[in-house]
C-alpha cells in the first residue's frame, strides 16, 4: 500500500517536455547527418541562422547576431532572444566561470557589427571552423 | 494498417532516405525519449543533446534501420548508452547539471510546487540507474524484463533497482 502511494504520487506529476523548437534543431542536424556514418558537428537551423557545436561549445547565429555559449548548460539561454556578444560573454562567464577563448570572441565580435550579416545568415563550415582556430 | 505495420513503413521510408519519416518518428517518440534522458542526466540541456544525437544517428543508419524490430525499445537503448557516454564525459570534467527539473510546476498551487520540489530532491539522491528504472517502469509502463533489456541488465537487477529506489523514496517521504 505504501509503495503504491509513492507510485501514485509520482504518476500524478506531469513530466517536463522538450521545447517545441528542439524538433527543428533535431531535423536540421539529422538532415546533415545523411549519409555520414557519424553525426557531423554542425547543423543548419532554417530561418534562424546557424548552430554549430565543437567539443563542449557552440556558436549560434540568431537574427543576424552571433552568440557564443559553452555547451548544453547554456543552450536554454542561447535559444532565447538574440543578445549582443559582449552582454552574452559577461553572462556566460559569470554563470559558468569559464572564459570564451579570446580568438573566438574577437572573430565573433566582428560578426556582431551591424549589417555585416543579415538575419538568418548561414555561415559556411569553413567560416565556422575559422572562428574556432 | 496496425501500429507495427505503420512503424515498419516509417522505418523503411527513413532507410530509403525520406526525412519526413524521421519527423514522424520524432513526433511519436521524442517526448518519452527526452524524458528518459532527462531522468538519467537531470539536465534539460543534456537531455536535448542526447535527443539530438539519437535522431542524428537514426538518420545516418540507412539500411541498418531495417534490422530494427522494436523501434521503441531500440531508441530507449540508444538513449541509455548516449546518456552513459555523456555522464562519463561529465564526470571527467566534474560538471554539475543546472536545470534539473523533472516535473512541470503549477505556479498557482504552491503546495503542489513544494511537493514536486521535495520529490525531485529525493529523486536526485538516487543513482542514475535507479532513477532510470523508476522512469521506465512507472512512466513508460515497461515490465522489469523490458526495462532490463534496455539497460543491459537482468530482470532481477532491474526489479532490485526499482525496489531499492522506491524504498528510499518511501523512507525519505515518511510514507
Amino acid at each position: 500500500m505504501k509503495r503504491r502511494e509513492i507510485e501514485s504520487r509520482l504518476r500524478a506529476m506531469r513530466l517536463v517536455e522538450p521545447r517545441p523548437e528542439l524538433k527543428d534543431v533535431v531535423m536540421a542536424t539529422a538532415a546533415r547527418s545523411r549519409p555520414a556514418v557519424a553525426p557531423p558537428r554542425t547543423a543548419h537551423w532554417p530561418g534562424r541562422g546557424f548552430w554549430v557545436s565543437w567539443a563542449t561549445a557552440m556558436v549560434l547565429v540568431v537574427a543576424g547576431e552571433v552568440v557564443v555559449t559553452q555547451g548544453a548548460r547554456d543552450r536554454r539561454l542561447a535559444t532565447g532572444s538574440a543578445r549582443s556578444v559582449s552582454d552574452w560573454s559577461i553572462d556566460l562567464q559569470q554563470e559558468t566561470g569559464e572564459e570564451i577563448p579570446r580568438r573566438v570572441l574577437a572573430r565573433i565580435e566582428r560578426a556582431d557589427e551591424p549589417n555585416q550579416y543579415g538575419a538568418g545568415t548561414s555561415f559556411r563550415d569553413e567560416e565556422i571552423a575559422s572562428f574556432m582556430r | 494498417m496496425d501500429e507495427r505495420e505503420c512503424e515498419r513503413e516509417v522505418i523503411e521510408r527513413l532507410a530509403a532516405g525520406d526525412m519526413e519519416a524521421l519527423g514522424a518518428i520524432y513526433d511519436g517518440h521524442a517526448r518519452r525519449l527526452f524524458a528518459h534522458a532527462l531522468w538519467m542526466t537531470r539536465s534539460r540541456g543534456d537531455a536535448e543533446d542526447v535527443a539530438q544525437a539519437v535522431f542524428a544517428k537514426l538518420a545516418s543508419m540507412g539500411e541498418q534501420l531495417l534490422g530494427i524490430h522494436d523501434l521503441r525499445a531500440y531508441v530507449n537503448r540508444m538513449v541509455h548508452y548516449e546518456c552513459l557516454d555523456l555522464m562519463s564525459r561529465q564526470r571527467l570534467r566534474a560538471e554539475e547539471p543546472i536545470d534539473s527539473a523533472l516535473f512541470v510546476r503549477d505556479g498557482a498551487d504552491p503546495v503542489a510546487t513544494a511537493e514536486i520540489a521535495e520529490m525531485e530532491e529525493r529523486l536526485e539522491g538516487l543513482d542514475p540507474e535507479q532513477r532510470e528504472t523508476v522512469y521506465l517502469h512507472l512512466f513508460e509502463g515497461l515490465t522489469f524484463r523490458e526495462a532490463g533489456k534496455i539497460m543491459g541488465v537482468s530482470i532481477f537487477t532491474a526489479a532490485s533497482r526499482y525496489r531499492l529506489a522506491i524504498g528510499r523514496l518511501r523512507r525519505e517521504s515518511g510514507v
